[in-house]
């Protein structure tokens, strides 16, 4: 009996440099955060991502914050302390997206700036896929798989 | 310093409000922790828990969040503090071999910056439940410190869980920082004075001070006040004035996104700007925007003996708010009077099975003046189950003074069912449907009587739980028109019918007898009149919804 339940596509990602590609995608029985609808005035900065449908509507997008690490945040402790920023040196790592597994999603469409060390200029696609192929690639799960090598040393 | 460096034990759903397919999964690892610290680890990531779950709005939103714990063990305590920093700070040196190898000083950067491997945390995490959403590090060092990213990590150290619940902004709902300076506004750092590029994705920063078109107009605290709130006089340093409205104002300051001008933030603080802040009002609603698919639709309304009308003449009225059901069950007596029983019953499982204690209640008369909500008095008579199959059909079983049965319901149906749920709308006055638990206004004031709405189209069924002139339990109920825009009249009746215990249960025995009629007005979707008129006795009273769990469960 075919499983008619809401069902999400989790995208793994690889990044290097401002190069980003796929890793992994997995089909899971799951929700997603709700879509979030474009506002009166389009955003035209940042990071976000999108189900796209043939022809070329949004079914579902949902802005993300800064998925290439270019730098990170230092906390200070107690109430009142502020953040500080400080650059990272670290070239490569890894970030997962979830979205819906809509019967008339096309393609998934990653927009953000070209370079990720200027995140203050006009977003651009930066990837798009095919979801069937994302569907095809979706392997089965629960098994904890080997442990790969992270940062942190 | 690998996997090799521990295992990976148990895991136990320590929040469960229902299936992982239909809930929110937040999923908490730790690090650092050898197998003879579990209590610690249990209690630590206890203590994040509770704090998660007082952290508006997920308080709100609790009963659409489920919380996984697994237990992860490592050789060694703590985690890896090196000598050496960017930062010049001095380290123990200590070398930890944990599982998830977490590290201060992570990429030789700053001290405070603690990071794991992601990568496995997440494969752990994701082998462990897969509908995880969100993944949060635990590192068993006293040592402040934390990072954000794909996983969000944070040590022990007092204070050092706001670091998750900022990073989960980041990762989980898109949030800018609202911070207006990236080194630090004594950092004397150039190019942070203007922003200048285009509007920004995220939900809580614009360049945008267009009222009509602010992303964030819907939580404006103010209709009429100009925008921006503040301006920034001097662009090359962070904006030293201090906040010219109340803290939790909304409308649009100037500074955020690591630029001192050309941004606006919603808030003067919030937990993206600051650590220890609430999250202000734009972020609060993304969120509740986002996680709004995971609340369970709330069992709120009129229900009754399934097959429907089977057993026309008793019912059962539902107030759902939270993880909290309060039932009113209208029956009748062994003499045949009418007889309501209350109870308040926690989720005990999974999110459809509810017990409590079942009360009678005794009070003063329903046209006591003033009514005296001290001598109230309310008897344990036995307890009571719902059992809910889905959203429309459960079981309630019972036990009163020593009898036990239990009863297939569904819900009552007399026009359009709006769907219930908790936590969606913080403003209860702009809800345009009105079924709900209501009592006297202002609340608690007559603690002890209610009226309970059922709302469907332009109908109201209220069934008024009050005391008799001797005191004791006494329903009345009414069938209300829509007889102005938002007024609705009917006919106030009292009922009699077979015991709530009798075997076979008889709805052509229930007498239905008109006393006099009742009339609402909502002045909005949380302040009434409720006025009636009961065998010649006519009085008014100013009625508010009854919220027990805020912000309380509205229906569309």
């Amino acid at each position: 009996m075919p499983d008619d339940s809401p069902h999400a596509l989790r995208l793994t990602f690889a990044w290097r440099d401002s190069q980003i590609s796929l890793v992994a995608s997995e089909r899971v029985a799951m929700i997603v955060p709700a879509s979030v609808p474009e506002p009166d005035v389009p955003a035209t900065t940042g990071y976000s991502f999108a189900l796209l449908d043939a022809n070329g509507r949004v079914l579902y997008r949902r802005p993300l914050h800064s998925p290439i690490r270019i730098d990170a945040e230092a906390f200070s402790p107690g109430r009142g302390r502020a953040i500080e920023r400080v650059p990272l040196a670290s070239t490569d790592g890894r970030f997962t997206l979830l979205v819906p597994d809509l019967a008339d999603a096309h393609a998934f469409r990653l927009s953000g700036p070209a370079d990720p060390r200027r995140p203050d200029d006009a977003a651009t696609e930066l990837l798009r896929l095919d979801v069937d192929a994302l569907r095809k690639a979706s392997g089965a799960t629960g098994t904890v798989p080997p442990r790969t090598r992270g940062p942190g040393g | 310093m690998s996997a090799a460096d521990g295992s990976v034990g148990a895991t136990q759903k320590i929040v469960d409000h229902g299936p992982d397919a239909s809930r929110y999964n937040v999923v908490v690892l730790g690090d650092g922790y050898r197998a003879s610290e579990m209590a610690k680890y249990h209690a630590d990531v206890q203590a994040f828990v509770d704090t998660f779950r007082q952290t508006a709005p997920y308080d709100a939103l609790w009963c659409g969040i489920n919380v996984h714990r697994i237990d992860v063990v490592s050789t060694d305590s703590g985690a890896d503090d090196p000598v050496a920093c960017g930062d010049g700070t001095a380290g123990s040196g200590a070398v930890a071999r944990t599982y998830f190898d977490s590290t201060f000083c992570s990429n030789n950067a700053i001290r405070r910056l603690l990071s794991c491997d992601s990568v496995s945390a997440r494969n752990v995490a994701h082998a462990r439940v897969p509908a995880a959403h969100v993944v949060i590090v635990v590192v068993n060092s006293p040592l402040y410190g934390g990072s954000g990213g794909d996983v969000a990590t944070f040590s022990t150290a007092p204070g050092a869980y706001e670091i998750a619940l900022h990073e989960m902004g980041h990762t989980a709902f898109g949030f800018a920082d609202e911070y207006e300076y990236y080194a630090g506004c004594g950092s004397g750092e150039p190019g942070h004075d203007v922003y200048s590029g285009g509007e920004p994705v995220e939900p809580n920063v614009t360049r945008n001070t267009n009222r009509a078109t602010l992303k964030w107009r819907s939580v404006l605290t103010s209709a009429t006040d100009p925008l921006p709130t503040t301006a920034n006089a001097n662009c090359a340093q962070c904006d030293p004035q201090s906040n010219p409205k109340q803290p939790d104002y909304v409308g649009a300051y100037e500074g955020a996104r690591y630029m001192h001008c050309g941004c606006y933030r919603p808030s003067f603080n919030c937990r993206m700007r600051m650590l220890g802040e609430p999250f202000c009002a734009a972020c609060q609603k993304a969120i509740r925007d986002a996680l709004a698919p995971y609340l369970p639709v709330a069992y709120q309304g009129l229900w009754w003996k399934s097959p429907a009308g089977s057993e026309s003449g008793w019912g059962m009225n539902i107030a759902h708010q939270g993880d909290i059901i309060f039932a009113t069950w209208f029956t009748y007596d062994a003499t045949g009077k009418a007889w309501w029983l209350s109870m308040t019953a926690p989720m005990v499982s999974g999110g459809n099975v509810y017990a409590g204690t079942l009360n009678v209640t005794n009070g003063p008369a329903f046209n006591a003046v003033p009514f005296n909500p001290a001598l109230v008095v309310a008897t344990p008579v036995g307890n009571g189950t719902l059992t809910f199959s889905d959203a429309n059909n459960g079981t309630f079983a019972y036990t009163v003074n020593g009898v036990s049965q239990t009863k297939a319901i569904t819900r009552e149906v007399f026009g359009p069912v709006p769907v219930c749920r908790f936590g969606v709308q913080s403003d209860l006055s702009k809800a345009t449907n009105y079924q709900d638990l209501w009592w006297n206004d202002p609340p608690g004031s007559e603690s002890g009587w209610g009226l309970n709405v059922t709302h469907q189209g332009n109908i109201l069924f209220a069934t008024w739980f009050t005391y008799d002139v001797d005191g004791s339990a006494l329903w009345l109920s009414a069938t209300l028109q829509q007889t102005g825009t938002k007024t609705y009249a009917g006919t106030l009746n009292r009922t009699t019918g077979p015991a709530f215990n009798a075997v076979p249960w008889n709805p052509a025995s229930v007498g239905v007898t008109p006393v006099g009629s009742a009339t609402l007005t909502f002045a909005d979707g949380n302040h009434a009149t409720f006025a009636y008129t009961v065998n010649g006795v006519s009085q008014t009273k100013s009625i508010t919804r009854e919220v027990f769990q805020p912000p309380g469960t509205v229906c569309q």
